[in-house]
């Protein structure tokens, strides 16, 4: 009997927590399909009639294919790089014998608790001075380089599990060190990879502050900054219009959430513990 | 291995990461700290004042304000993910079948973009037309508030939305941890008649103890990252009721113009993270011993 | 071994620089002449959003110039949230890459702009194409900055006024108010029978602050205004008090959560008989016309109340040329000078035949296609005074402004005094002289 209570209370939390989680994805997905009328009068009542108006708006009057594309260029030109320039500095970190080398580490992770915000400023008047405001390449920059920190904790953390003895016995075969990193170190760490590619992309595709600060034209423009173009004149929004495109935006994070959630998660812990 | 000592290979390995991460990240603080001594509006002379932008800092109660926001800020979001994502992971363990599933929905808000989670919020909290928290008070025969002009509940309500979107995370790393920690030891425990509450303080937190740290300084840090939740839903406002150092600092530099004081206000929140990278190189090196 | 960290230096800028060039290269540098015989670009950095009418007007003239032998490719990038186009656009300038073509009001900063040579003076460009009496003076005039220079020219031609709800007020039996007393008595009277008397868009600023500057404009005209900005009055000083003591009043006739509603709630407040009184323009004029209205809403508007012994007419109320046009003089060769001649001289009656007020004088032949509301309005447009209520957002610094914007939600709700308010506006102001 009372074992019944607390499972029934037990599951009416997880439960509970379920739809903590879980409402506030489904409305904001709704959102999208629902007139722009009903979302100023009834928001939260129960949808009355979905509609793909919002969607055929979006996609036929405005340039959110345009700010697609961009997201996606400026996702897999930093993920390149991020896992390119990560995979070797930590493969020098963790497996390579130099002074120094906590330090170089412990630089790198000083980057973990640096506010995006700070550098805004400097990064602003320096990306000026070389003609880099409005490219592609202002926004790439920093997202790479705030990417780096993270990225680095993770390789590390894996490379510091593969065992000497594989290295030293491609050593005995007459590999060079960079054929140690390409041909044996590189094969043994897709799984890391792709969980730094997973996480990277959430963050990467998701950019607020660097689009913000550093785009300016319409053609450059990526999908979170797209979002307030739904802004008629005096602050006059089209609430429907922005939640499509904001269900537009998340589709893609959570195309590649469901495909890769567990190599994701497995990225979350890998860092945090490892006893 | 002389292989591994290579000094080109290191330097080939190393520096492409070395020079992107010291130029962006590293250079800009310094150059913070350069601008935070200068009168500059952007498009003027700049000029040299020493260190008066800190110490009108010190005299702006707008400041003062927004510090301690920032630290209450910092407590409820804090408070929210890992006491949520603790409590979350531990009823996790008890569960047998669908567990995948409910981490997978739990993890969800911490993929979406901080932009659409603060647009939803703003709907969730609004006043008129009745938002969810509205609906749910009058259900309950409470009068209903506006969360996000009244002075009392705005810091609550925009600081909760940072800790709700990142709970899964919490959840995720505290599981895992739990997980490890032998059943045998529990079993035995629960064989000499432990109660699980017992269980839980006296075996299970003692032997994750040092995740439980590391969670704690991930989230500090998090939280002391956060921006876009409250720049996109009030603006710092009513009255800086909202505002924390992000939000001061970014007004300041990119609305008023006054680049030397938001770059003072910068330099603030970065001895505010060395304050976290300290925490964290500590924990490592408990780590390592 | 330094030279293999060069070679990897090189390596890697060499990379960096590439993705550069490529990225830059689509929206390619604005002063080169086209390259092969292509057309010559401007760059048009527009905060308003790209469906705009303006935008969309500007877009059919160059199409037109076009046509007659011209050979411009107007690119258009539109930031429509204003706050962030305003930063952007201040950004931008101050990393030297001011846009070829941009909205810009009259701020103190346009004077600051103006004074370093860095905007073509219009002044002198409408003289010389003798076009500067085709203008509506008080469309121009906006555009004129502090010391009197014009560095805009406008698109729109706005007034504001304050919509009411014809049916809630027969029932709490009251009438337009004429005065500010009035407002007030009448805000209670809606608010004793039940009625939210103000549905504010608080959350895009703006409608605080018209409310705000409607003492001051009607005790002094613009002056006050203008000598908060010079530093020759305080916002303690009557008509400031005044001011925040009308706010201090009226907030609580506002919705509650009304600092974070945005426009569009606001607007549909109202249109949803949620409200008794919204305060907007022109530009929304389109959703109260008796085609688009929701059906069984009756409404009426009432341009801004007056106070006893006031120095505005009753017919001098909000009305200017909205964020005006502005020129970087840098790149403003013959061509572009042909360009905008032929923009000043085509884009009234476009802009016109799009159902707005146009800044220009215009010729209209047959009004049976425009809605009698617009016709309405055209004809107060025609009665309207000379001294046009000038925003406090385009004459007081932006921190100043940022200052007010951050408290005047507090004023409304009672959490702050007027005094409270007028010393931390007051502090700002000594802050920014």
């Amino acid at each position: 009997m009372k074992k019944n209570v607390k499972k029934t209370v037990y599951w009416a939390v997880m439960i509970l927590f379920l739809i903590i989680q879980g409402y506030p994805i489904v409305w904001l997905i709704l959102a999208g399909f629902r007139p722009n009328i009903e979302l100023l009068t009834d928001p939260f009542g129960i949808p009355k009639s979905l509609t793909l108006e919002n969607f055929i708006k979006i996609f036929t009057q405005s340039n959110v294919v345009t700010y697609i594309k961009n997201s996606a260029i400026i996702s897999v030109i930093s993920l390149i790089f991020i896992v390119v320039i990560s995979s070797m500095a930590s493969f020098a970190i963790a497996k390579m014998k130099f002074a120094g080398r906590k330090k170089i580490y412990r630089y790198f992770l000083i980057g973990l608790t640096i506010p995006y915000a700070v550098t805004l400023i400097p990064l602003f008047t320096m990306f000026a001075k070389v003609g880099l405001i409005n490219t592609r390449i202002s926004v790439i920059l920093p997202l790479l380089a705030f990417q780096l920190p993270v990225s680095i904790m993770l390789f590390v953390n894996f490379y510091s599990f593969i065992p000497n003895e594989i290295i030293e016995a491609a050593v005995i075969d007459g590999a060079s060190i960079y054929g140690i990193y390409a041909k044996v170190i590189i094969p043994l760490s897709m799984n890391t990879i792709m969980t730094v590619l997973a996480m990277n992309f959430i963050t990467v595709w998701n950019d607020y502050t660097f689009s913000l600060v550093f785009i300016n034209s319409t053609e450059l423009k990526t999908i979170s900054i797209g979002l307030a173009d739904f802004i008629g004149p005096r602050g006059l929004k089209d609430w429907g219009a922005t939640y499509a495109a904001i269900a537009t935006s998340i589709f893609p994070t959570l195309v590649i959430y469901f495909g890769l959630n567990k190599k994701m998660t497995a990225g979350m812990t890998l860092g945090a513990v490892k006893s | 291995m002389k292989i591994l000592r290579d000094k080109k290979a290191i330097a080939i390995f190393l520096l492409p990461a070395f020079i992107v991460y010291s130029l962006i990240v590293m250079v800009p603080i310094i150059v913070s700290i350069y601008y935070s001594l200068l009168d500059w509006n952007g498009i003027g002379k700049k000029t040299f004042i020493g260190l008066n932008n800190y110490i009108k800092l010190i005299g702006d109660n707008v400041f003062k304000q927004a510090f301690v926001n920032n630290i209450l800020y910092i407590i409820i979001v804090m408070v929210l993910q890992l006491g949520f994502g603790f409590t979350i992971a531990v009823l996790l363990t008890y569960l047998k079948k669908g567990r995948g599933f409910i981490q997978t929905v739990y993890y969800i808000p911490s993929v979406i973009t901080v932009i659409a989670i603060s647009q939803l919020f703003t709907g969730f909290y609004s006043y008129e037309p009745m938002g969810l928290f509205n609906i749910f008070r009058k259900l309950l025969g409470l009068k209903p508030i506006a969360f996000l002009s009244e002075y009392k509940t705005v810091l609550w309500a925009v600081a909760s939305v940072e800790g709700w979107q990142y709970i899964g995370i919490y959840m995720i790393i505290f599981y895992s941890a739990l997980v490890s920690v032998s059943p045998d030891i529990l079993e035995a425990a629960r064989i000499d008649g432990a109660s699980e509450l017992q269980i839980l303080f006296n075996i299970r937190i003692p032997a994750i103890s040092n995740v439980i740290m590391l969670s704690c300084i991930l989230s500090l840090v998090g939280a002391l990252r956060g921006f876009a939740a409250p720049m996109n839903m009030t603006k710092g406002g009513p009255n800086h009721r909202s505002e924390i150092l992000a939000t001061y600092m970014y007004k300041k530099a990119f609305t008023s113009r006054d680049y030397g004081y938001g770059s003072a206000i910068a330099v603030v929140i970065v001895i505010l993270s060395i304050i976290g990278v300290l925490l964290i190189s500590k924990y490592m090196d408990n780590e390592s011993e | 071994m330094y030279r293999k960290i060069g070679v990897i230096g090189l390596i890697v800028s060499m990379v960096l620089i590439g993705c550069g060039t490529k990225s830059q290269s689509t929206q390619s540098s604005s002063q080169a002449e086209g390259k092969d015989g292509g057309a010559r670009e401007i760059h048009y950095f527009s905060s308003r959003s790209a469906s705009d009418d303006t935008i969309v007007t500007l877009q059919e003239i160059t199409d037109k110039y076009n046509e007659q032998g011209g050979n411009i490719k107007l690119v258009i990038d539109s930031n429509a949230d204003r706050t962030s186009y305003d930063q952007k656009l201040r950004t931008m300038i101050a990393g030297g890459q001011m846009p070829d073509m941009f909205d810009l009001d009259a701020t103190p900063y346009a004077a600051e702009l103006g004074e370093k040579g860095m905007l073509t003076d219009m002044d002198a460009f409408l003289d010389e194409i003798g076009e500067k009496d085709s203008y509506i003076p008080l469309a121009l005039n906006y555009g004129r900055t502090a010391d009197g220079k014009l560095y805009t020219l406008p698109l729109e031609l706005s007034t504001e006024m304050i919509w009411y709800n014809v049916d809630m007020f027969k029932d709490a039996g009251i009438e337009a108010p004429k005065t500010l007393d009035e407002l007030l008595e009448d805000c209670k009277a809606l608010n004793d029978k039940g009625y939210t008397a103000f549905g504010i868009g608080g959350g895009d600023g703006w409608p605080l602050l018209r409310l705000l500057a409607t003492y001051p404009f009607r005790m002094t005209g613009n002056d006050f205004l203008n000598d908060l900005s010079t530093g020759k009055a305080k916002m303690s000083d009557e008509p400031g008090m005044k001011a925040a003591e009308f706010m201090s009043n009226i907030g609580k006739y506002f919705q509650p959560g009304f600092s974070t509603t945005d426009v569009a709630t606001g607007l549909n407040l109202f249109l949803s008989g949620k409200s008794a009184m919204y305060p907007t323009g022109t530009w929304e004029l389109n959703y109260f016309t008796d085609k688009n209205r929701p059906e069984g809403l009756n409404v009426d508007y009432f341009y801004m109340p007056t106070i006893k012994d006031a120095k505005t007419s009753t017919n001098d109320y909000w009305a200017f040329g909205g964020i005006g046009l502005s020129v970087n003089p840098k790149v403003f060769d013959e061509q572009y000078k042909d360009y905008l001649t032929f923009i000043v001289k085509n884009y009234s009656p476009a802009y016109f035949a799009h159902e707005h007020l146009a800044p220009q004088k215009v010729e209209m032949s047959d009004n049976s296609k425009f809605d009698p509301l617009f016709l309405k309005i055209m004809e107060d447009t025609n009665n309207i005074g000379t001294t046009a209520a000038r925003p406090w957002d385009v004459v007081l610094n932006e921190d100043v402004i940022a200052t007010i914007n951050d408290n005047l939600p507090g004023l409304c709700m009672d959490e702050e005094t007027p005094d409270e308010f007028v010393k931390a506006v007051d502090e700002a102001l000594d802050a920014n002289k």
